[in-house]
């Protein structure tokens, strides 16, 4: 709705607009066996692959397709392609910037329309968004005589994730960037400068790019527990039907790229609570 | 028993079918139209309503929606141009350091769409007055207000964008092909001005002179019309601008002196806190209430030292633009200056516009000094200190409380237009016209005599060249923070200059060891390589 007709905030109705494909197959297999009146085994595995697809949204008709959200699944990003960190006054000539004023620590912005300028059309939407497309969990255990074991594994994979922790005057930085940040005397930093700002840098939220996208795929042990269940006739005599110790754990270990924060996190400035591993020792008692 | 139910659901049935329509309801929260124009009260409430305008970016109309311009928010027009850097981004720093583009305009992304929807607004008024009951006399009254309050959003969009679409009456509709490169096809910066100009006329003829019982403070006046009139023909025959003649532009401001009716104010610094708008200095001005407040402006710029978050933090460069008392710029070797008792015969203005180490305030002197000044990045909340070693002065109100200002601060009138701009519009447009002549020292001088500030009169015998330097730096001082001095450098094509000037700021270094006892604060003014400086290497203005 161009601004000039003045029609915008509270003189059209909210309504819903849009249009999305979904599909994708979702697949459960089990398996149960009883081996012996002491022995069982179980396994069941779960899979889902769903995929969206944009068919309409409110979206400007110049889009470059590069930028388009129509065709591409929901919740996508749309960033700069991030292509490394200007070490010398060389690459100051070598790649555009964004700004006339360039130092060294600057992220390298891939100048996608190849106009030998960094802007707006330069940045390019992410192939997947932070919806996973992929999730998956194995449940598996089983009993021997007295000892039982269940354990579970989830998983996601095929998702992006965008974090950039407000960092400087308010905020912290994580310890990988503070540690391997660029600096005069770290010219070899994996992390570009710091900046009074993470949120309006250059190098983070002025111009977001994909140095910030990680693959937050994973797969992490769930939940995990081993019992042991005491028979002896003392039972009965303390009047008890059933006595069983227990260990379990919740998110022993996870698996994935994603470093300083929980995978499962889907804010883009970090501001969650990450999933707490969490130990149990225990008893059951039946009477 | 079958009976009985049968008949209850028949009875139900029929109930049911009586109500055709009851999908179609009448909104309880909303107005409609239709409403509008039968009772002439909501009709004047909804031409009332759009001295407001609407909320269209982050980080703007705290408190009550955006009026015109930016007026008191976090971040302060002034935080975009070489008066003050905003301590908490805001969208500001992105335009000071010249990262402003067309994806991201920052707080300057709000003109756009507010004016064009105030400007619907108010032609949907326009057209539709016709049909409500009010008497004639009273039907003309809103007629020019309306024009003003139109005029008033090209303003806005004028002097942000230059030559833009001009609306006309039109009241655009979902149904009208939106599509149509007419409704993108921008006029010229001429026809743009001439446009707003005719209907600031039209609302003079119409508007009255001076606010009444039926008419309350805060409606705009025929001299808010004039008044409006002055600055956009000033803009016009500005360098940048380069559309219309200083003539034009001097006698446009003439006509609101000649009115007789407004006058410098004697007190500088009250001019800016006093709530009822009492002041024949103010032609044009917002008002605002408990309930309908503003920015708590005194926790949003305060010392950190007094659990203020610096906000709008003043700059070296507009420190130094205040003269000596005797008159002389501070870099004239005969000013008398020094450089280490920076403050001490300034400005009073200086004084009322800024806070800086050692000034008194509220009890107790400020301490930006290092080590341990409670104002500095020594004190308290260290990421609330400032970068440029001063706080703002000017707006606050010092009956309001800092710390949980929530229930009283806030009401402190934004002033549109004032009978100082309007003088300094003559002045500048004079001395281009026809030379330093004694209208324009006298217009300058009412200023610079105002009781409360009792500056030097001009010295005579200026050229024209040295006269617009004076005119130049007075516009400077004496409007820091009304939203001028972004506008007027562009216009006076000087931005380019000075917003790539560094943004200085001052460190204030407390002596060590026995000095102390006998010259407590050392002051050291930052060479350029400021800029350079971690923390600082952020606030090179650029454009």
């Amino acid at each position: 709705m161009p601004q000039v007709s003045g029609i915008n905030t509270a003189i059209i109705p909210s309504e819903n607009i849009g249009k999305v494909d979904n599909s994708g197959i979702e697949l459960t297999l089990g398996y149960n066996k009883q081996f012996d009146k002491n022995t069982s085994i179980f396994v069941s595995g779960n899979f889902t692959h769903a995929k969206s697809k944009i068919v309409d949204i409110d979206e400007a008709s110049g889009t470059p397709e590069w930028q388009r959200q129509t065709g591409r699944p929901l919740n996508t990003y749309l960033l700069y392609n991030e292509m490394g960190i200007m070490r010398t006054t060389d690459d100051f000539t070598k790649y555009p910037h964004p700004t006339n004023t360039p130092r060294l620590g600057d992220l390298i912005y891939q100048d996608y329309t190849n106009d030998g300028k960094i802007t707006a059309d330069d940045k390019v939407r992410s192939k997947y968004g932070n919806i996973p497309q992929i999730t998956y969990g194995l449940n598996l255990g089983g009993n021997y005589k007295n000892v039982d074991l269940s354990v579970l594994f989830s998983g996601q994979a095929q998702v992006s994730q965008y974090v950039l922790p407000e960092s400087g005057t308010i905020g912290n930085f994580y310890s990988s960037w503070a540690d391997n940040r660029w600096s005069p005397s770290n010219p070899n930093g994996s992390y570009p400068r710091v900046d009074e700002r993470a949120s309006n840098s250059v190098n983070g939220g002025a111009y977001s790019n994909t140095f910030w996208l990680n693959d937050a795929s994973f797969i992490r042990l769930k939940n995990v527990e081993l019992g042991y269940t005491i028979e002896s006739p003392l039972l009965a005599r303390a009047k008890l039907s059933n006595l069983r110790f227990f260990a379990s754990a919740f998110n022993l270990f996870t698996i994935t790229k994603v470093k300083d924060y929980d995978p499962e996190g889907n804010s883009g400035s970090g501001q969650f609570y990450p999933q707490q591993r969490i130990i149990n020792l225990g008893l059951n008692l039946k009477f | 028993m079958k009976k009985v139910i049968i008949s209850i659901f028949s009875i139900s049935v029929i109930l049911m079918s009586c109500k055709k329509d009851f999908l179609t309801l009448t909104p309880t929260t909303t107005i409609s139209d239709a409403a509008i124009l039968q009772d002439s009260t909501l009709f004047e409430d909804y031409v009332i309503n759009r001295y407001m305008g609407i909320k269209t970016i982050d980080k703007e109309g705290e408190g009550t929606l955006p009026g015109f311009g930016r007026g008191f928010e976090y971040s302060m027009w002034s935080s975009n141009t070489d008066e003050s850097i905003y301590n908490n981004d805001d969208g500001s720093w992105l335009i000071q350091r010249g990262q402003i583009a067309p994806e991201n305009l920052g707080n300057a992304g709000a003109f756009w769409g507010r004016s064009y929807r105030g400007i619907r607004d108010c032609n949907w008024a326009l057209n539709n007055i016709g049909s409500v009951a009010m008497s004639e006399q009273h039907k003309n009254l809103m007629i020019g207000e309306i024009r003003f309050l139109r005029a008033f959003r090209y303003h806005d969009l004028i002097r942000n964008y230059g030559g833009i679409v001009l609306v006309g009456n039109k009241v655009y509709e979902l149904k009208d092909n939106l599509g149509d490169p007419s409704v993108f096809n921008r006029s010229s910066l001429k026809q743009s001005i001439d446009y707003a100009v005719a209907q600031l006329d039209s609302a003079a003829q119409l508007l009255p002179k001076d606010n009444s019982s039926v008419w309350p403070l805060g409606r705009a006046t025929k001299g808010a019309a004039l008044a409006l009139k002055a600055r956009l023909l000033l803009y016009a025959a500005s360098p940048l601008y380069n559309c219309g003649t200083w003539d034009a532009a001097a006698q446009a401001a003439k006509a609101v002196m000649d009115l007789n009716k407004y006058s410098i104010q004697n007190e500088y610094s009250s001019l800016f806190i006093d709530q009822a708008m009492n002041s024949n200095e103010i032609i044009f001005g917002r008002q605002y209430t408990t309930t309908a407040p503003h920015v708590r402006t005194e926790i949003a710029n305060g010392p950190n030292g007094y659990d203020g978050w610096a906000g709008n933090t003043p700059l070296q460069n507009l420190v130094d633009a205040y003269q000596m008392t005797n008159g002389k710029d501070i870099t004239d070797a005969t000013s008398g200056y020094d450089p280490n008792k920076p403050y001490d015969n300034r400005d009073k203005r200086l004084y009322y516009t800024v806070l800086y180490n050692g000034a008194a305030y509220r009890g107790r002197n400020i301490e930006t000094f290092t080590p341990g000044g409670r104002d500095s990045k020594d004190g308290p909340s260290n990421w609330n200190t400032t970068k440029t070693g001063y706080y703002l002065r000017k707006f606050m109100n010092d009956n309001n409380p800092i710390q949980n200002p929530w229930s009283s601060a806030g009401q402190q009138p934004w002033i549109y237009l004032r009978y100082a701009e309007v003088l300094l519009n003559y002045a500048e447009a004079q001395n281009e016209a026809s030379g330093p002549d004694a209208s324009v020292y006298s217009a300058v001088n009412l200023i610079r005599q105002r009781v409360s500030v009792n500056q030097p009169a001009l010295p005579t015998g200026l050229s024209q060249t040295q006269m617009r330097e004076a005119i130049r730096k007075e516009r400077q001082v004496e409007l820091a923070f009304e939203e001028h001095r972004f506008y007027d450098i562009r216009r006076w094509n000087i931005a380019n200059v000075v917003e790539n000037t560094p943004a200085y700021g001052i460190t204030v270094k407390k002596m060590q060891m026995v000095l102390f006892l006998i010259q407590k604060k050392w002051l050291w003014k930052e060479n350029p390589l400021l800029q350079k400086t971690i923390g600082c290497q952020c606030h090179v203005l650029k454009y």
